[in-house]
């Protein structure tokens, strides 16, 4: 903040000073800046090199300063190829302009919880050995890591070829069809599909609604009903409630959630037991208290189900 | 959330729930009933909140499967859907917590900051976001005042600097392309 102001002096420490000392100082800077237009720029290139030389910085912050710009540059020495490269993909004079900051490659990693970081993310009192709280507060959080994606998701998410560029274009459609709940909130048309970034603005609550079973007479089956209604027609279904999907496509992910997905199984032995006993029931999904599991497999267990 | 995003978390991957521990933090029930007070006391904070599970979620580890970090929109999606759910949830604290937050001592400084309370009108009871409540009204009216403050103490603004994150710095762009 200021630095903000291109005064040195303005960060003097001077709280207890009277009001005529500084309305003084105010006078002398005016003057200088009079004097010597080119502070005023330097304001202004608030992230260039203009900021360094502001008196105003510690000590400690310049040499901590220094210290990454050195670090940058002998990484740009030891890749210049991949900068190189980076550069000409682009076509980027930003990065060529004079004085630009650069804070380096996102390659520290957390030594808490193994999340790539920017070494300038870093908390302030940590130089010899980074640690961040943005990731996980210090290694306070520690969350169980997320099993592997399967080759062919991970495919579809990452290829160039065009069938996976549609499914990355249509990935929230291909999902709805897929999930078990839907969206629930009063949205506001109003902003949406509008000039500027992508806004959404809802009124009240937001949910995820888990609906009847069962569809109703007359609708097509959707969201957990589609795994709850008919084994023989459940790909069909997913097709009807979005025709302009990929059928390869969702007929594998289809496979694929039967496959691996435990909630699946559920629904599953829930419309079995609902067809041999022809009787209305209750299923209740439940999740083991924490406590009651080991940290290590948190997620490899499933969901208990209990049925009544 | 998993129900929810399938294609995100295939193995129905846990989400946020209150009763996930902190790393090093003993558990209550671990202590001796005579520790139970000084519990108490040290209990502040002592579970993951949801902005702290969620800031650990979304960040990228060469160790953790890609389907979060490469959802693309579904990522995207998903992130505003975690922020509208801890937002929620401080609200609800709110609403639920009139007591502990002493909400009747607020009667005096309404008539001072009348113009920040005047959306909060509420059939039935009155709630008050108090200034910790970021973007709400005594939030914004104490930032505006910190902002004056520093106006007379070093003279006139200059510059005015808005701050926003670009995702076309090279530096992002270079760690996109790593991957």
């Amino acid at each position: 903040m200021l630095e903000l102001f291109g005064n040195g002096d303005a960060s003097a420490q001077g709280t207890s000073e009277s009001a005529h000392e500084r309305c003084n100082r105010r006078r002398e800077r005016r003057a200088k800046q009079r004097e010597q237009p080119s502070l005023r720029n330097d304001a202004l290139q608030l992230f260039g090199d203009g900021d360094a030389s502001a008196e105003g910085m510690s000590e400690s912050a310049h040499e901590c300063r220094n210290h990454l710009r050195r670090e940058s540059c002998a990484k740009q020495r030891e890749h210049p190829s991949l900068c190189n490269d980076a550069l000409q993909l682009f076509g980027d004079e930003d990065a060529s302009a004079p004085g630009r900051w650069d804070c380096g490659e996102m390659d520290t990693i957390c030594g808490f919880c193994n999340a790539k970081m920017w070494i300038t993310e870093r908390l302030a009192k940590s130089n010899n050995h980074p640690q961040f709280s943005l990731c996980c507060e210090n290694g306070k959080v520690l969350l169980p890591n997320l099993p592997t994606t399967p080759q062919k998701l991970e495919v579809l998410l990452t290829s160039k070829e065009s069938s996976a560029v549609k499914f990355r274009d249509r990935i929230r459609m291909y999902n709805s069809v897929l999930a078990f709940t839907s969206f629930g909130a009063k949205v506001d048309e109003s902003v949406t599909g509008g000039p500027g970034p992508y806004s959404f603005r809802f009124q009240g609550e937001l949910y995820h609604k888990i609906g009847s079973l069962c569809p109703t007479e007359g609708q097509r089956a959707q969201f957990a009903q589609l795994y709850i209604h008919d084994t023989k027609r459940e790909h069909q279904n997913g097709h009807d409630v979005m025709p302009s999907l990929d059928p390869t496509t969702l007929d594998w992910l289809l496979t694929m959630m039967y496959n691996i997905n435990p909630y699946v199984e559920v629904f599953k032995m829930a419309r079995d037991m609902m067809a041999t006993e022809g009787a209305p029931m209750d299923l209740k999904l439940l999740s083991l208290l924490l406590e009651q599991r080991m940290p290590a497999d948190i997620m490899c267990r499933r969901p208990m189900k209990s049925l009544h | 959330m998993a129900l929810h995003y399938p294609l995100l978390f295939l193995y129905g991957e846990d989400g946020w729930h209150p009763n996930i521990q902190l790393n090093g933090v003993i558990a209550d029930a671990d202590l001796d009933e005579d520790h139970v007070e000084e519990s108490e006391l040290q209990r502040k904070h002592c579970n993951v909140t949801m902005a702290e599970f969620y800031s650990y979620r979304l960040q990228h580890r060469d160790t953790n499967g890609i389907a979060l970090l490469r959802g693309g929109r579904l990522r995207q999606q998903y992130i505003v859907d975690a922020y509208v759910a801890i937002e929620q949830n401080r609200l609800k604290y709110l609403r639920l917590n009139k007591k502990k937050l002493r909400v009747d001592i607020y009667q005096g400084l309404q008539d001072a900051i009348v113009a920040g309370d005047t959306n909060v009108v509420a059939i039935g009871q009155r709630i008050i976001l108090p200034s910790s409540f970021i973007v709400g009204p005594r939030h914004m009216v104490q930032n505006y005042q910190d902002a004056m403050a520093i106006c007379r103490w070093a003279g006139c603004l200059d510059a005015f600097v808005t701050f926003t994150c670009n995702p076309q710095w090279l530096e992002i762009r270079r760690a996109l392309l790593l991957r």
